[in-house]
């Protein structure tokens, strides 16, 4: 699916990964989506988010208090890797040899999985751009999908920065009039 | 934590009665088969293997590890 987005929506997409690893989040949420979308300050999605006041800082700030607020532990994938241990198997010497051999990063374990609610969005980003008759998922779709859920972590974050989620749909909507225009 | 197990310690765990800690490591595991074979799938690829021979060597089906593997190479820019 992501080979159809555009190079600044797969950014935004390997941004919100990079958030839950920075985060030790052992799962990429509707909430990292948002981060990732607001840290890539140069897409439709993260300037109409910035004229909205959603800068990444901020609602990064609100993401981690939410979800401390709401008992989410930031592991660092660390249950994962303890699980292994039991059974023998050292992440840590793994980590290493991989990193030696094909570089860092080539092996990220546990890699975050998105959540139910994440992979939703990624399906209804796919719906507004179909719908508009785009072949490619560009920011604004995305954004455009996290909105049209109506619930998740991010639209809790949104509340608490005071962000109008109506009046942010229209803004992008107003975006992608003047860009067909 | 782990040097301090014996391994018939560890033995117990993996046999664990406990419904909670057998699936977590099942969980555990099959991340790590995931994150291995999108490892070695980069590799085999960056070193010109093709899908048939790289879904030879996996024992499944060319269509298979092409649908889970080509489109998100072509995401991340690995290939064309």
């Amino acid at each position: 699916m992501f080979e159809y987005f555009t190079d600044r929506a797969r950014q935004a997409v390997v941004a919100s990964q990079d958030e839950a690893l920075a985060l030790g989040h052992d799962f990429i949420g509707t909430e990292h989506l948002l981060l990732g979308l607001a840290g890539t300050i140069d897409s439709t999605a993260g300037e109409v988010l910035r004229d909205h006041g959603v800068e990444v800082e901020r609602a990064r700030t609100e993401t981690v208090r939410l979800l401390t607020a709401a008992g989410v532990v930031a592991t660092g994938g660390r249950p994962a890797t303890d699980a292994l241990a039991t059974l023998g198997i050292d992440v840590a010497e793994i980590q290493k040899r991989a990193d030696e051999n094909f570089g860092p990063g080539a092996f990220t374990y546990p890699r975050p999985a998105y959540t139910p609610g994440a992979q939703v969005v990624l399906r209804q980003t796919v719906q507004e751009a179909q719908s508009r008759g785009r072949e490619h998922m560009g920011t604004e779709h995305m954004l455009l999908g996290l909105l049209a859920g109506g619930e998740g972590a991010a639209l809790d974050v949104l509340a608490a920065l005071e962000v109008e989620t109506t009046a942010l749909r229209t803004s992008i909507l107003d975006r992608i009039d003047r860009q067909d225009r | 934590m782990v040097s301090e197990e014996t391994p018939a310690s560890l033995a117990g765990q993996v046999t664990s009665k406990d419904p909670a800690v057998g699936l977590q490591a099942v969980v555990a595991l099959r991340r790590l088969l995931e994150e291995l074979e999108r490892l070695h799938v980069d590799n085999a690829r960056d070193r010109g293997w093709t899908w048939q021979s790289i879904a030879t060597a996996l024992q499944i089906s060319r269509q298979s590890v092409h649908e889970k593997h080509a489109g998100r190479r072509k995401a991340t820019g690995k290939e064309s």
